[in-house]
């Protein structure tokens, strides 16, 4: 990564920065202040997009760690979802625990149940390990659907009250903006800085060679048991938000595809970086959401398929810029990203 | 039911498991890859087949003739359009771009046939019940699917024993380095391994749409290879036939004798339990080569 022009750093912890001139506090800042102000302006159905875009963002910081930095692809984020939704939904409906103290328990748990499926991570490596993820999309789900007592199964489903801290009841969905975009900004921050800190690296190293990360000391097991908890804690987060945002689950809301769609947003915007997910989420939604508005126009034209067009056109859009993501730039969005900061630092000059 | 007609259901389900396996297991072997678009493969060209059936009205032997040949195109194009410009990418890539390649194919299903359940017009297969040993009765069609599979897999068994093709893609599937030393060009090997694919997702479409229908549920059968494939041990193909039967047999007793314990359904995640204790016990399947790593 090429600094900005004028920074030179002595020592490894001022390489490391992530904020190297002052300009980039003021950046944070500003940017802060319009995640503040805009909700005001927005119009009710952008405001629930972009809750849902905080939520996916959270969910996708998670498999990133998994699947960006410790190298194993997991097709089961949306269950793990599904298992922190519906553990806060039983957690605060049924057993009466605050909210606030049931998202940390719930992301612990459904940490635990992600742990129970990297199990075979002990007796493994390399991509076997996906299978067990895709084993606990379709249990997982299964379980949702006929744990009826618990979950409501498919036909009532699980309605979660409404969020209430310190005697405000979050009751809109620019109440709930806040407390979700409280929790993005939090868990950005944490993704970050697992990856720059010794797990991450510990992950990078299983991800390019296990055989040396093995030989430089690094409980690989134990760092693989890690990546699970850590992917399965942030979906826990990220369920928690959800169950309250939208506030009345059902096992349709979990299911396989979107696992892949996580998968999608990662690949898209950038494997392995922070900014990536965000990137990733943003492209994808956005484009989700032109489909959604542009395809009764399409369906339009073509009147013989109309109700293939409306069902289908969202995820034939959807593979097809996963792929062309993969063989045009396969380091996502972010990269792009980088280039253009590198090309205006180094403005007047084409080389560094 | 009985057990033994519990088995023998078993046992027909199975041969198809094993059947739609093969052709994962033949990329897997080729390059390596898992490959997520089998079940979608398997929907869009059962849907390929029933539409140049039922809407242009071939006779049905015309028809799958015409499906293979656009499965032959379709595994030609994916090696030169998906995987050809990935060659080279972390491994992760290409799995990723089968993902990738699995929703458009799905996507694209929804568009032109809007995912609703299909028959073929004219049934291929004569339907029937023939009686055996007294009270157990099999469907004629079961036996006569269980047969053509039986030709089938005998027929692709000797085509990778006897042909320099077949050879050629064993090869390959020991060694890419070697196998190009060897005059070897591992581009076309992936082709042929994808249209080989292709070409049995045509059979086992046909013949599952012939007896069930066509609808996404299929998309979902082909997500049962990844059990099966594994617990076959991902490289054998003989193995994937016994673990297709396996897991066939296994999840028709988990219906009958599991389902009632826990509220039912069970047939349907079955396999993937399966599919974690055998990662757990035995990685490599039951015919695999112990050449997985141990941590």
């Amino acid at each position: 990564m090429i600094k900005p022009s004028g920074i030179l750093c002595t020592t490894y912890k001022q390489d490391m920065r992530i904020f190297f001139a002052p300009v980039h506090w003021y950046a944070l800042l500003f940017f802060i202040a319009i995640l503040f102000f805009v909700p005001f302006y927005l119009s009710p159905a952008v405001l629930s997009l972009v809750c849902y875009m905080g939520i996916i963002i959270i969910a996708c910081h998670g498999l990133n760690l998994l699947t960006g930095l410790c190298g194993q692809i997991s097709v089961g984020q949306a269950a793990f979802v599904g298992v922190g939704a519906y553990t806060y939904g039983i957690l605060v409906g049924k057993l009466g625990m605050p909210g606030l103290i049931a998202i940390p328990v719930s992301a612990l748990f459904t940490g635990m149940v992600g742990v129970i499926f990297g199990l075979p991570a002990a007796r493994i490596k390399g991509f076997y390990l996906l299978m067990s993820t895709m084993a606990a999309q379709f249990i997982l789900v299964w379980v949702f659907v006929h744990a009826r007592g618990l979950t409501g199964g498919i036909v009532y489903g699980l309605s979660v009250p409404e969020f209430s801290i310190f005697g405000i009841l979050l009751d809109s969905d620019i109440k709930k903006y806040f407390l979700i975009m409280l929790f993005v900004g939090l868990m950005t921050f944490i993704a970050k800085n697992v990856q720059r800190a010794r797990m991450g690296r510990a992950f990078v190293a299983i991800r390019d060679n296990d055989l040396a990360a093995e030989v430089m000391g690094i409980n690989i097991v134990l760092y693989k048991f890690l990546a699970f908890f850590v992917c399965s804690f942030f979906a826990g987060i990220a369920g928690s938000l959800w169950a309250i945002f939208v506030g009345h689950l059902h096992p349709d809301q979990f299911t396989f595809m979107d696992s892949i769609w996580y998968v999608g947003i990662l690949v898209v915007g950038g494997l392995g970086t922070t900014m990536g997910v965000i990137f990733g989420t943003f492209f994808i939604k956005i484009m989700d959401e032109l489909v959604t508005i542009y395809s009764p126009a399409i369906a339009g034209l073509l009147p013989s398929m109309e109700a293939g067009v409306f069902a289908g056109l969202g995820i034939v859009v959807f593979g097809l810029v996963v792929l062309l993501a993969l063989i045009f730039e396969p380091r996502g969005i972010n990269h792009r990203w980088e280039l253009l900061k590198n090309s205006f630092r180094l403005h007047p000059y084409s080389y560094h | 039911m009985s057990f033994v007609q519990l088995t023998i259901s078993g046992i027909i389900t199975g041969f198809i498991y094993g059947f739609v396996a093969l052709g994962f297991i033949l990329i897997f072997k080729a390059s390596k890859i898992l490959n997520f678009a089998q079940g979608a493969m398997l929907l869009f060209l059962a849907y390929v087949s029933w539409s140049f059936m039922a809407q242009l009205h071939m006779p049905w032997y015309w028809s799958i003739i015409a499906t293979l040949i656009v499965a032959v195109i379709f595994g030609f194009s994916v090696e030169r359009v998906v995987l050809r410009p990935l060659l080279g990418e972390p491994l992760l890539a290409m799995m990723a771009a089968t993902i990738g390649l699995g929703v458009l194919i799905e996507g694209i299903v929804t568009i032109l046939w809007a995912g609703s359940l299909k028959t073929y017009p004219v049934s291929i297969i004569p339907s029937g019940s023939v009686e055996i040993m007294g009270d157990i009765k099999i469907g004629l069609e079961s036996i006569i699917t269980l047969i053509l599979i039986i030709l089938l897999v005998a027929v692709l068994f000797s085509f990778f024993k006897y042909t320099r093709i077949g050879l050629a893609m064993r090869a390959v599937a020991e060694d890419h380095e070697t196998a190009q030393s060897k005059g070897i060009k591992i581009n076309s090997i992936f082709a042929a391994a994808w249209i080989i694919s292709g070409i049995v997702s045509v059979f086992a479409g046909v013949l599952l749409g012939s007896s069930n229908g066509i609808s996404y549920s299929l998309s979902g059968m082909g997500m049962k290879v990844f059990p099966v494939a594994l617990l076959g041990g991902l490289e054998s193909l003989p193995g994937a036939i016994i673990a297709g039967i396996l897991v066939g047999v296994l999840e028709n007793y988990a219906d009958v004798w599991i389902s009632p314990l826990v509220g039912g359904g069970v047939k349907e995640i079955f396999p993937y339990i399966i599919l974690i204790v055998v990662l757990i016990v035995r990685p490599y399947g039951l015919f695999g080569l112990k050449k997985i790593e141990r941590v």
